[in-house]
């Protein structure tokens, strides 16, 4: 009788338990869905074409872009000028950094947990509109009257797949070149008195800057003899060719009049441009004057930020990294990228897309349409710090940045054309970094890794 | 009666174990069903309905990609070269943490402590420790005159430094042994003195065949890891250089979230599930003649 009570007791508990599990469970279930489900909305969960019909409705929907604590902090303020205009309408940002997004927005369409409306890049436009998750726009478009007339019908083209609109161009990145203006006006740190670069610098003039502003721990540079190669405490410059395929050494080869990839997809490197231009930072950086990947790493890992670090005079970087040079306290100068014979460099246009499975389709486009449209990109450009696409937002952005930015819009005239196929994605982002990192920064046999390439990309 | 109380027995027995079983189901079966289903299909995501039936392509594919040959090469390496290292430094760590001396408790403390740290801080930690210029590492070794070794950038170097690494975080291995050790009768010992048997004698004809199970337990659990890689390869080097370090795991990754051909994953998990069966199969039947199970005896 005892142990049957105790059995009893046992069995009572064990089901208490379960029960709680299950109930955890279940509201952990429910509590996910609606931090993560685009369709979560406090009017219920009304469905797409009901809210289509009513979109004065009450909504909530979810946006998602990646960028830094500050850049999501902009977007926000963005948003909160966006639900003031459009009080029935709730917008729940999702932020992630850059690496993680991509990952993030596969996982989402993997789990049919899709944000809304989030950013997209031209060079995933392509890749991702093979998933479908992007709906196609040209019909909410021209229901709506969106006028396509104020956006460069180059930067909608990038944002299309199978020549229907699936993403809007919002702003356009560029990269130019930076310097570190302390480093220049400290005598400790330019002994020799180099001048900071012209507008439009060539790579001749910026080696002859770099070396004089790369000291090893007795202040020589590699000019001068005695210079000692191992113990350097400040790089006239730091570029990573081999990392950072897509928005440095393509424009370069461009401006060498080489190209990355053919028109039919297959590597361009052995072209003698290109061995030029290839051979030319090999040289730089085994003379020291360019950093190591190594060296890079331990300057914190991102080589468009090296000049935040105090000891890198000069690099390439984004337009964006204006915000991460302001945080550091950095003094920053601004070139167009070095050329060899002409003034190349990427435009990388983000855009918006509005989820294939939003349940909330009115709302999205409401959305899409403010941020893409003159309102929304004349606040973007007023925060200064995002070049927009929307020409009805020119003025605004010339007005906000004045001349210290508006080297961002000029140098867009330099800016290549060169659409991401899958080959090129796939040379850029898996195997390009893997083998010419090292013999691009003079460690490897640079021709076995070029015909290594070659035979991947096949 | 008696009957009665059976399958209430076996009733409570199924009740207790459902959650496992439910788990089990939910997490493991559930999801390895339908990645062997998607394997043989060309769907692009997970859960996708617009697919249609490939047969075996995805697994030629496979063998057709250009890392795959590598990226199992490396994963072999760490199985076949990283699971001995590993082990034996475990051992050895155990060992010595076993000794009576004074203040041995903070040392196991302290050698336990770096398991209780989350992986990535960890790597970020090693980052910063082995990288070429700036670490402390090639610092220390510069007093002995040693130049800069480029640790994370060399093909030769990244794989011995990853394993390194491991057993730096073997923590619960360690743990392990120690709790084997404590177990082996004193009195073996004393037997074996008085036969006037040595030190290392005792070690390989006492101490090693009683600790055999926990030997084949953290062998088979390092194996399944090994071959599982990712974290460490990922984040220390991201598989580089020139795919030194990209794993197999790594490859699966790349395949799912970078070419979006969730498909082509599953077949590769399935190949590297069935690796990891056969091997741990082996393992198991290889046991039989190195392991001494006290209570079979």
């Amino acid at each position: 009788m005892k142990t049957n009570g105790k059995r009893l007791l046992s069995l009572f508990a064990l089901v208490i338990s379960v029960g709680v599990v299950v109930s955890g469970c279940g509201n952990n279930g429910n509590s996910n869905g609606a931090s993560s489900s685009p369709s979560s909305s406090p009017s219920g969960g009304a469905d797409s074409a009901s809210e289509s019909q009513k979109p004065a409705e009450k909504a909530t929907i979810t946006y998602s872009q990646w960028g830094t604590a500050e850049e999501l902090q902009r977007t926000q303020e963005l948003l909160n000028k966006f639900m003031e205009a459009n009080p029935n309408i709730t917008v729940k940002l999702e932020g992630k950094d850059w690496g993680s997004y991509w990952d993030g927005l596969t996982a989402n369409a993997a789990g049919g947990t899709l944000p809304d409306v989030f950013k997209t890049s031209y060079a995933y436009i392509e890749k991702y509109a093979e998933l479908g998750i992007f709906k196609e726009l040209d019909g909410l478009l021209a229901e709506n009257g969106f006028d396509l007339n104020n956006i460069d019908a180059s930067l909608l083209g990038l944002h299309k797949y199978q020549d229907k609109q699936v993403s809007l161009p919002i702003d356009a990145n560029v990269i130019v070149w930076y310097y570190n203006k302390a480093i220049f006006n400290d005598p400790a740190q330019n002994p020799k008195g180099a001048p900071v670069p012209s507008l439009e610098p060539t790579w001749d003039e910026i080696i002859d800057i770099a070396t004089k502003l790369t000291l090893d721990k007795n202040g020589k540079n590699p000019g001068e003899a005695g210079f000692d190669g191992n113990n350097i405490v400040q790089w006239g410059m730091s570029v990573s060719p081999g990392s950072t395929m897509d928005w440095f050494l393509e424009p370069e080869l461009w401006s060498n009049g080489a190209k990355l990839v053919n028109d039919d997809g297959s590597l361009a490197l052995n072209t003698p441009e290109a061995r030029e231009v290839l051979d030319f930072f090999i040289d730089a950086t085994k003379k020291k004057i360019n950093t190591t990947p190594a060296q890079i790493e331990g300057l914190g890992g991102q080589v468009n930020l090296g000049i935040t670090t105090g000891k890198v005079a000069m690099n390439p970087g984004g337009n964006w990294n204006t915000t991460n040079f302001k945080e550091a306290n950095v003094d920053y100068g601004t070139t167009y990228l070095p050329k060899f014979k002409e003034a190349k460099t990427v435009v990388q246009p983000a855009g918006m897309a509005i989820a294939s499975n939003t349940k909330h389709e009115a709302a999205a486009y409401t959305l899409l349409a403010w941020l893409a449209g003159p309102e929304g990109q004349t606040e973007l450009a007023k925060q200064g710090y995002s070049i927009p696409a929307n020409k009805a937002a020119s003025e605004a952005y010339i007005s906000t940045v004045g001349d210290t930015n508006k080297i961002f819009l000029d140098a867009q005239q330099f800016g290549i054309i060169s659409p991401f196929t899958a080959k090129k994605t796939d040379l850029v982002w898996t195997y390009g970094e893997q083998s010419l990192k090292n013999p691009l920064a003079g460690d490897g046999d640079l021709d076995a890794a070029i015909r290594d390439l070659e035979s991947k990309l096949q | 009666m008696n009957n009665r109380l059976r399958k209430y027995d076996t009733f409570v027995f199924f009740l207790f174990i459902a959650p496992w079983i439910i788990g089990f189901s939910l997490f493991f079966l559930v999801p390895f069903g339908t990645s062997v289903f998607y394997a043989f299909t060309d769907a692009r995501l997970p859960g996708s309905v617009d697919y249609s039936f490939v047969g075996l392509s995805n697994f030629k594919d496979m063998l057709d990609n250009p890392i795959f040959g590598k990226s199992l090469l490396n994963t072999l390496y760490f199985v076949v070269v990283g699971v001995p290292v590993v082990t034996a430094g475990m051992l050895i760590l155990a060992l010595l943490l076993n000794l009576n001396v004074k203040g041995i408790a903070l040392y196991r403390t302290f050698y336990y402590l770096p398991t209780l740290v989350p992986i990535v801080a960890t790597v970020i930690i090693w980052r910063l420790v082995f990288n070429s210029e700036f670490g402390i590492l090639n610092a220390g070794l510069s007093v002995f005159g040693i130049g800069k070794i480029d640790w994370l950038g060399s093909e030769g170097l990244i794989k011995p430094v990853i394993i390194l690494l491991q057993v730096w975080i073997s923590g619960s291995g360690v743990l392990i042994f120690l709790a084997a050790l404590k177990n082996v009768p004193r009195h073996l010992y004393e037997a074996v003195r008085i036969d006037g048997a040595n030190r290392l004698q005792a070690f390989f004809k006492i101490t090693l065949p009683m600790i055999s199970p926990s030997i084949l337990f953290v062998v088979i659990i390092q194996t399944m890891y090994n071959f599982q890689m990712f974290t460490e390869a990922l984040l220390l080097s991201k598989g580089g250089p020139n795919y030194a370090a990209y794993t197999f795991v790594y490859n699966i990754y790349k395949s799912a979230f970078t070419d979006l051909q969730f498909s082509m994953a599953m077949a590769q998990s399935i190949f590297l599930f069935a690796l990891i069966s056969l091997v741990t199969f082996v393992l198991m039947k290889l046991s039989n003649r190195f392991v001494y199970y006290e209570g079979e005896k």
